[in-house]
């Protein structure tokens, strides 16, 4: 072999084994190559502490994805850095993935190949249950509050996540408008189409929706459907949509209505193209009356008006009580197969701490999950104790959809205002995903 | 032993270095294609374990499925579209800026500038223009008395809006490569034509654009590529709505797969948007290579 050749076969096995050594790196290897900010006063904490001690003990890094944004991570962020300050062993690196955090922890679950620790945004049970560590020996198992305990335990009895709070919510509206037109907070459609023909009359927005994020308008939907399909009690289909033989020509009765809205010119003109931001500005400057969203929308209208005021309402029903939806909102599991359980354990029992739950809380106006824990919900409070005693039901799709028609709401939705799709339309695309996708659950 | 010798030193040796590449192109490109045929004929929801084959029924649905349509014909003015704007915007361009004038690389740099800037970043700066509430559109024609537009709530409208926008922000790229295939045309023919008493619009016919031609199928079929495969801008501009008329395949790809958890089906469409584009490529380059001139 000529020179030439013995320096192209020497590059080509320099080529493999840098290709294979860069595949075989262990998980504590990459993880140990991710260094903290240092700008970061955890990072500051941890170098400080690792230069002190005479015995350097290896670093270990929990990857924590987070679908939270807003004043919620800014929260978590908080708590994490504490938490690095003070656990100088441990880097709690949180990664937040708010876009498109879904579709992420569906790849990772394909793989298998998941963080230590992550939020379950509502899917505790229904979908992450078979990659998470049950975390019933946990010390604040025994605390959770009687909202949340059926909504994160399975039927074995196995609860999976840390939950922080109880995602309590119905429809927002604004007080401001709804007083100075005499309008008292509608518990019936009737009374609602009757409260926004005054408003529309008065010169004020209705109903504002945010057609652009279809997630506002999955949201929406998932409000309607269950006060026509299972908590009126005229018509209550919950048992035929849990079994599979729900007939959903009924729900062309949700479609109609929310065309009804339309054609009658409740909702804000640019409908179908404004952002949430365009929401939240309408009820800060006192131009909309009611909008189909949770309460962390409060949050971001009282950053923009500090003075708006904005509360929230029951959801109305035709027959039967209004109601109010519940379910999980922000819970940590730990990965089944991580490699550092103690220390995700470790991590998980410091936020369990009531100042911690109560900081995550706070950030969303909603109550705590665990029962040691006291929460600032501000006007709130008192709209939360007045409906203590309400019917209350889990979100439409968690508890009656298989897993993934949130993102059916997220186009029928849209399909619907943009006359894309007609009524009968709208219910024929949402049991063909409804069968599909109870079809490969099961 | 010998023979081996002879062999790999008479040059043959050099066909060892391909193998790097082709090892990385078969990770990369072969293997994950043949894993989307196979995805493409099961129920597979994008995450489970568990699926089922369903032959070629994801394929079937898709001639009968509107959304499919739309994209498919919004692809088309995507891909075709940008591609006949951005050339002759683009060779007006490197036209001009191919003249000796104060300023010229000022003007490069302004057209080019764009092209820097991500698909999402131009998506959201054009949803700001363009937006009902607050829109610097809409703003403008309020200034001037006129009514406010919500100009992305019309489909069609939107379409091509989004047209307009992917055109001018990549227009900088058709103009760089122009500009290069300008500057390889040897002056002595437009000497020469000039002697003649040639006229401007016949030197750019009978010269300029037969010596451009390889300069135009790069750019066309580059053009075409990216117009086919348009993604960011559309998520940022429109999320492919009102509800689902300005998406393109792409988007549409994104939203089944990740949304709607139909991989299986995402995957077919993947397939079919893979063999159009591979289609449309061989054909145009055929169509455009027969006009090439040798100089």
């Amino acid at each position: 072999m000529n020179k030439a050749g013995r320096a192209s076969l020497v590059m080509i096995m320099a080529l493999l084994i840098g290709i294979l050594a860069a595949c075989s790196q262990t998980k504590e290897n990459a993880a140990g190559s991710q260094t903290p900010d240092s700008n970061t006063p955890s990072a500051q904490a941890s170098e400080s502490a690792e230069t002190q001690s005479p015995t350097k003990k290896e670093k270990v890094t929990l990857e924590f994805f987070s679908n939270t944004s807003g004043g919620t991570l800014e929260a978590y962020q908080r708590i994490v850095d504490k938490f690095n300050q003070e656990n100088p062993d441990i880097f709690v690196e949180l990664t937040p993935q708010s876009k498109d955090y879904e579709a992420l922890m569906n790849a990772k679950m394909a793989t298998n190949d998941l963080p230590d620790l992550w939020n379950t945004h509502g899917w505790s049970v229904h979908k992450y249950s078979e990659y998470l560590r049950p975390l019933n020996d946990q010390p604040w198992a025994s605390k959770l509050v009687n909202e949340i305990k059926p909504i994160v335990t399975d039927s074995a009895g196995n609860v999976y996540v840390l939950p922080f709070d109880v995602d309590i919510s119905g429809m927002l509206y604004n007080v401001k408008i709804l007083q100075e037109l005499n309008i008292t907070v509608p518990e019936t459609w009737e009374q609602f189409l009757a409260a926004c023909e005054v408003i529309k009359n008065a010169g004020y927005t209705p109903i504002a929706i945010g057609g652009k994020d279809t997630g506002d308008v999955a949201g929406f939907l998932g409000r309607v459907a269950p006060s026509f399909l299972t908590q009126d009690a005229s018509v209550e289909y919950k048992d035929e949509l849990k079994d599979g033989s729900f007939d959903w020509s009924h729900f062309d009765e949700v479609s109609k209505f929310i065309l009804q809205l339309r054609d009658k010119g409740y909702y804000n003109v640019d409908y179908l193209t404004a952002d949430k931001q365009a929401v939240y500005k309408g009820f800060a400057e006192n131009k909309v009356a009611f909008a189909f969203q949770a309460n962390n929308s409060i949050f971001q209208v009282l950053q923009l008006n500090p003075d708006a005021q904005i509360s929230m309402m029951r959801i109305p029903v035709n027959n039967g009580s209004p109601f109010l939806i519940s379910g999980e909102r922000d819970a940590i599991g730990i990965w089944k197969d991580t490699e550092h359980e103690e220390e995700a354990l470790k991590f998980l029992t410091y936020m369990s701490q009531p100042e911690n739950v109560s900081q995550i809380a706070e950030a969303y106006s909603i109550p705590a999950a665990l029962t040691d824990v006291q929460v600032n919900l501000g006007d709130l409070e008192e709209v939360f104790s007045k409906f203590s005693d309400v019917p209350v039901t889990n979100n439409f799709d968690r508890e009656y959809l298989p897993n993934g028609m949130w993102n059916t709401l997220k186009v029928v939705g849209p399909g619907l205002l943009s006359g894309e799709l007609n009524v009968e339309n709208a219910s024929r695309a949402m049991k063909t995903d409804y069968d599909r996708l109870r079809a490969s659950a099961q | 032993m010998k023979v081996f010798r002879r062999k790999w030193t008479s040059g043959s040796h050099l066909y060892v270095m391909y193998l790097p590449a082709l090892i990385l192109f078969a990770v990369f490109v072969f293997y994950p294609l043949f894993e989307g045929v196979q995805i493409s004929l099961t129920n597979w929801n994008g995450y489970s374990q568990h699926y089922q084959y369903v032959g070629f029924d994801n394929f079937k649905m898709l001639f009968t499925d509107h959304k499919v349509i739309t994209a498919f014909q919004n692809t088309l003015v995507y891909g075709v579209g940008s591609t006949v704007i951005q050339n002759i915007w683009g060779l007006a361009y490197a036209l001009l800026l191919n003249q000796v004038f104060f300023g010229r690389k000022w003007v490069r740099s302004a057209v080019y500038l764009p092209v820097l800037i991500s698909g999402l970043v131009m998506g959201f700066i054009w949803y700001f223009i363009m937006q009902y509430d607050g829109g610097a559109l809409n703003d403008i024609m309020l200034l001037f008395g006129m009514e406010r537009v919500d100009w992305l709530a019309d489909g069609s409208r939107g379409v091509k809006i989004i047209l307009f926008a992917t055109s001018m922000q990549f227009v900088g790229q058709a103009m760089i490569i122009y500009l290069a295939g300008l500057q390889t045309i040897p002056k002595t023919y437009y000497e020469a034509a000039e002697i003649d008493g040639t006229g401007a619009w016949r030197k750019f016919f009978n010269i300029t654009l037969p010596l451009l031609m390889p300069a135009i199928i790069i750019s066309v079929i580059y053009k075409l590529i990216g117009g086919l495969q348009l993604f960011d801008l559309i998520v940022a501009l429109t999320g492919g709505g009102p509800g689902s008329s300005t998406h393109s395949f792409s988007t549409l790809i994104n939203s089944l797969y990740f949304q709607s958890q139909n991989a299986g089906y995402a995957t077919a469409l993947g397939i079919v948007l893979f063999l159009f584009i591979l289609c449309v490529t061989v054909v145009t380059h055929k169509l455009i290579s027969r006009n090439e001139v040798e100089h």
